[in-house]
C-alpha cells in the first residue's frame, strides 16, 4: 500500500489487490491514524482504452489462453484499488500512561513520506485501547467491520441526546430494540413511544414463550377492550389536556357559546387535577339550556370514547424506575391528535416528575417524533428535558423532519444505510462526522452502521449489529441457536 | 483453441535468475505499444507499361453469412533488457465469425513472456522453427529484437496452420503477403499452409497495408495503382509485372480498394483459391466497414496488441517470475527531467 496523494484532511492510498481494506478500516500512515470512508478503482491513464478494447468482443465469447506464470498478474495494474482515507488524528505515546498509544485528533506536521511510510492496519484491540474504549468481555451488540473484528458496546453512561437512524429496513428499530435490552440489563427505566407496534412482543421468546424480559416490559395501549397484567388501558387525564384539545375532540366551534364555558371552566381549575365528572357538574350548572345539552352530550361522547381517565403511568414510572425496565405506548392505532395529545400529556408529566426528582434518570425512545410531537416540543425535550434526568432517543428513517436543534446538540449519532443523498447531506449537521465519511452510509449493508459520538469517544466506527437471542424482535420469528 | 502448448512451453523454457533487467520506458498516456512487424521483404520493382495495364475489375460486396472466417494477427514487445538479451513478450489473436452468424469470437494466445539472449537465440529460434515448420535449420537467428519478431512470427505461422487444418471451406485472413523463400518463411512452409488450406477447401487471403513492391516508371508503391478509380475496385494479377524473383510470390497479387472511400491494400490470394478471385473481393469486402479493412482483421489486430497497462503488469511479471533485479536507465539516473 503506498501514499498516492492527500488533499484538506483526505489521504488517498492505493493498494494492491492482494491486499484488503475494508470500508471503515483504520490505517496508521506512520503515526497518522486514517480511516477508510472510501473505496474505488485507481484511476489510470489509458484504462478507459484498456477496458474499451477489451470489451470489443463479449467476454462470453472469448477464450484466453495465459502463460500460466503470469496468470496472476493479468488484470492486476487495473485492479488497482484507491482507498479514500478521512485523518481522524494522530498517535501519541502517554508516558503517563504507560508509554501507551493515545489518540489525539487534529495533524498539525505532515512529514510522511510516499516511498517509505509505514502503512499497516490498526487493529482495532489496538484502537479502542487508544481512545480509551472499552466494554464487558461478554458484550455481543455489535462488531465492527473491520477484516479483524472486534466486540463493540454501547456504554449506558455515554448516551446522551441519541439519534438512531436510517432508512426503512436497515435495522435502526433493531438496534433500538437491541439497546433496550442493554439499558434493561443495566436497571434503566426507558419510556417507548411505539409507532407501529414494533415493541409489543419483546417479552416472548416466541410465539409461546415469555422470556426474562417479560416481567420487566409493561405496555399501555388506548382503547384497549382487555387489560392484562403487561399490557393496560392508556387513558389521558382530561386536566392534562388544554381547552382547545377538548373541544378539538369533541367537535367544539371555537367561535361558540359552549367553547366559552370551556374555557371558563378550564380557568377556573387551572391548578386542579380536575376530571370528567368535575366538567360534568360544571356543565349541570349552566343555565343556558342549549349550551348545557350540548355540552353534556359531548362529554358523554368523551367519557364513552375511553380515552379520558386517571393516569396510571406515574405509577408505574415510581414503580420501575429504580429497577429498571420498558413501559411502551403503543400509538399505532389511535388518530395522529390522540397521539399527539396523549404524547405531550406523558411528556409533561414525566418532566414534572423529573423535576420533582421522583427518579434520577429515565431513557425516552421516540421513534419517529416528528409524528406526534410538535417541533417546539422537541426542542424542548432536547434543550429542557435532558436537565429533569430524561434522555432522549430518536429513532427516524427521515432525518430531515427533526429540527437542526437535535443535530447540534447530539451526543451520539448511530446511522444506518441511506441512499438519499438529502438525508446523508442532513446527518453531517450534527458536527459529529463530516459529510465525506457519511456518504459511506450508501455501501452499508443491512444491520451495518456507523456509530459516533460519546459512545466511540468521537471516532466514527464502522460496525454490524449482531442479531439479538431469546426475542420476538420486530414481529419476526427468530431461532433459539 | 487451437494446440500451443508445446510452442509455448518451448517459448517460455528459459528462466534466466536474479538477472539485472531494464524495463523499457512505457507512459500510461500511450494507448498502445506498437512494434512495427520486421519487413523482410526487399524493395522490388513492378513494370506496368501504358500499353500492358493491369486488368481492373470491380464487384459488389457481399456478407459470407454462411462461412467461417478466420482472421489471425499477432504482435510482440520487448518489455525490457537483461544483460546480453531481452525480455519480450508475445500475443497474438484468433478472431472467429462463425458460419451463419454475424457476431465474432476471440481467441487469444498469450501473453507469453520470451527471454532472449545472445547465447541461447539460436537455439531458441531453431527449436522453436522445428517445432512449426516441422524441419531443423540450421540458420542463425537475427539480432535479439528480430528474433523475438521471428518468434513471433512462428506462433502466427502455428496458428495459421492449425486454422487450416481445423476448419474447412472457410475465409482465412492472414496479416501480410503470401511472400514465400525468406528466411523467416520458407517456400516449403508457406506452400504447405496454402496445400493445407486447399485440401479443406479453405481460402487464404493476405492483407498488406504496405508493400515494398515499387512501380519503376515512377518509384511510387503498387497501391498508388488505383489512385483515382473511384470505388470498390482491384487491378491484377500482378505477378506478371514483377520484374524481380516472381517465383516468390506464392499467390496472386493484387491491389484493392473493398470500399468506395476506403484505404488502398494489397492482396495475396491463391491462386487455387476453392472460390473466384472477384468472389473472394465480395467477401472480403462485405466483411469489410466503411475504411475498407475487414472487421474481424481489424479486430485481431485491436486485441493482440498491448496496451501500456499491460506491459507494465507483464514487465512486473517478468521480473516476479525471473527474479530479476530492477536496473535504472543510466541516462534517466543522469537526466531525471
Amino acid at each position: 500500500m503506498y501514499v498516492l496523494t492527500k488533499y484538506g484532511d483526505e489521504l488517498a492510498l492505493v493498494f494492491s489487490p492482494d491486499e484488503t481494506v475494508r470500508l471503515g478500516d483504520t490505517l496508521l500512515v506512520d503515526d497518522i491514524v486514517a480511516q477508510v470512508v472510501d473505496i474505488q478503482f485507481a484511476d489510470l491513464p489509458g484504462v478507459l482504452e484498456h477496458i474499451l478494447r477489451k470489451s470489443l468482443i463479449a467476454k462470453s465469447e472469448t477464450e484466453e489462453h495465459v502463460q500460466p506464470e503470469l496468470q496472476s498478474v493479468v488484470d492486476s495494474l487495473t485492479d488497482q484499488k484507491l482507498a479514500r482515507t478521512k485523518i481522524r488524528g494522530h498517535l501519541v505515546s502517554d508516558d503517563e500512561r504507560n508509554a501507551r498509544n493515545v489518540f489525539k485528533t487534529g495533524l498539525s506536521e505532515f512529514n510522511i513520506s510516499r516511498a517509505s511510510a509505514n502503512i499497516r492496519r490498526l487493529r482495532q484491540d489496538a484502537l479502542f485501547d487508544a481512545l480509551d474504549l472499552s466494554f464487558p468481555p461478554t458484550c455481543d451488540l455489535a462488531t465492527t467491520l473491520s477484516d479483524e473484528c472486534a466486540d463493540f458496546d454501547i456504554l449506558i453512561d455515554k448516551l446522551g441526546i441519541n439519534l438512531i437512524t436510517g432508512m426503512k429496513g436497515s435495522g435502526k428499530s433493531y438496534l433500538a430494540k437491541r439497546l433496550l435490552f442493554k439499558l434493561i440489563d443495566n436497571n434503566v427505566l426507558t419510556l417507548v413511544f411505539d409507532l407501529n407496534a414494533e415493541y409489543l412482543n419483546l417479552g416472548k421468546a416466541d410465539d409461546d414463550t415469555q422470556n426474562r424480559y417479560a416481567d420487566r416490559i409493561v405496555t399501555f395501549t388506548p382503547y384497549l377492550a382487555e387489560e392484562t397484567n403487561s399490557e393496560l388501558t392508556l387513558t389521558i387525564p382530561i386536566h392534562e389536556l388544554s381547552y382547545d384539545d377538548f373541544a378539538a375532540f369533541v367537535n367544539i366551534q371555537r367561535d361558540s357559546a359552549t367553547y366559552l364555558y370551556l374555557i371558563q371552566f378550564w380557568r377556573k381549575n387551572n391548578d386542579i387535577a380536575f376530571t370528567l365528572d368535575d366538567l360534568e357538574q360544571f356543565v349541570i350548572g349552566i343555565e343556558n339550556d342549549y349550551v348545557r345539552e350540548g355540552l353534556l352530550q359531548r362529554l358523554e361522547v368523551a367519557r364513552i370514547s375511553g380515552l379520558f381517565g386517571p393516569n396510571a403511568v406515574t405509577g408505574f414510572i415510581k414503580a420501575m424506575h429504580e429497577e429498571g425496565g420498558a413501559i411502551i405506548f403503543n400509538l399505532s392505532e389511535i388518530s395522529h391528535w390522540e397521539r399527539r395529545i396523549a404524547v405531550e400529556s406523558i411528556l409533561g408529566r414525566l418532566v414534572r416528575m423529573g423535576q420533582a426528582k421522583d427518579f434520577e434518570a429515565v431513557s425516552l425512545f421516540l421513534e419517529e417524533a416528528q409524528l406526534y410531537v410538535e417541533r417546539e416540543n422537541m426542542i424542548d425535550i432536547i434543550t429542557r428535558m435532558r436537565h429533569s434526568g430524561i434522555f432522549p432517543t430518536f429513532i427516524t428513517n427521515t432525518p430531515r423532519t427533526l429540527p437542526d436543534d437535535v443535530f447540534a446538540l447530539l451526543d451520539n449519532l448511530i446511522a444506518f444505510s441511506f441512499r438519499n443523498e438529502d438525508e446523508l447531506r442532513q446527518l453531517a449537521h450534527s458536527g459529529l462526522i463530516d459529510q465525506k465519511s457519511i456518504n459511506a452510509l450508501q455501501h452499508l449493508e443491512k444491520q451495518q452502521c456507523i456509530a459516533v459520538g460519546k459512545i466511540t469517544s468521537q471516532y466514527p466506527l464502522f460496525i454490524e449489529i449482531q442479531p439479538q437471542i431469546g426475542a420476538l424482535m420486530g414481529g419476526e420469528a427468530r431461532i433459539l441457536m | 483453441m487451437f494446440d500451443v502448448s508445446n510452442l509455448v512451453a518451448e517459448l517460455c523454457k528459459q528462466e534466466p535468475k536474479n538477472l539485472s533487467f531494464e524495463p523499457t520506458d512505457v507512459q500510461l498516456s500511450d494507448l498502445v505499444l506498437l512494434t512495427v512487424k520486421t519487413e523482410e521483404e526487399p524493395y522490388r520493382f513492378v513494370k506496368v507499361d501504358a500499353e500492358n495495364q493491369p486488368l481492373l475489375s470491380s464487384f459488389l460486396p457481399q456478407f459470407p453469412i454462411n462461412l467461417d472466417v478466420i482472421a489471425i494477427d499477432s504482435t510482440s514487445i520487448v518489455l525490457g533488457y537483461v544483460p546480453e538479451g531481452l525480455v519480450g513478450a508475445i500475443r497474438a489473436s484468433v478472431i472467429i465469425k462463425p458460419k451463419g452468424k454475424k457476431h465474432h469470437r476471440k481467441e487469444q494466445y498469450g501473453a507469453y513472456v520470451v527471454v532472449i539472449t545472445n547465447y541461447n537465440k539460436d537455439d531458441l529460434y531453431a527449436s522453436a522453427r522445428e517445432l512449426v515448420y516441422g524441419e531443423a535449420t540450421r540458420a542463425q537467428a537475427p539480432d535479439l529484437r528480430k528474433t523475438l519478431d521471428r518468434l513471433r512470427n512462428l506462433l502466427e505461422r502455428h496458428l495459421q496452420f492449425q486454422a487450416v487444418q481445423s476448419f474447412s471451406n472457410a475465409l482465412l485472413l492472414v496479416d501480410g503477403s503470401l511472400m514465400a523463400g525468406a528466411v523467416a518463411d520458407p517456400m516449403f512452409v508457406i506452400k504447405k499452409l496454402l496445400g493445407d488450406a486447399s485440401s479443406y477447401g479453405n481460402t487464404v487471403v493476405g492483407l498488406s497495408k504496405s508493400t515494398t513492391l515499387t512501380l519503376r516508371e515512377n518509384q511510387l508503391g503498387i497501391l498508388s495503382l488505383i489512385d483515382g478509380i473511384p470505388g470498390a475496385c482491384y487491378v491484377g494479377d500482378l505477378r506478371g509485372y514483377i520484374t524481380q524473383q516472381k517465383d516468390r510470390y506464392v499467390g496472386c497479387v493484387y491491389v484493392g480498394r473493398l470500399a468506395p472511400n476506403g484505404e488502398a491494400f494489397r492482396f495475396d490470394i491463391p491462386e487455387d483459391s476453392p472460390v473466384s478471385h472477384k468472389e473472394v473481393f465480395s467477401m472480403v469486402s462485405g466483411l469489410s466497414g466503411e475504411h475498407g479493412y475487414p472487421e474481424a482483421l481489424k479486430l485481431a489486430h485491436m486485441t493482440s496488441v498491448f496496451s501500456s497497462i499491460e506491459v507494465i503488469e507483464l514487465q512486473a511479471a517478468a521480473i516476479n517470475l525471473y527474479g530479476l533485479q530492477l536496473r535504472e536507465n543510466v541516462r534517466r539516473k543522469l537526466f531525471p527531467m
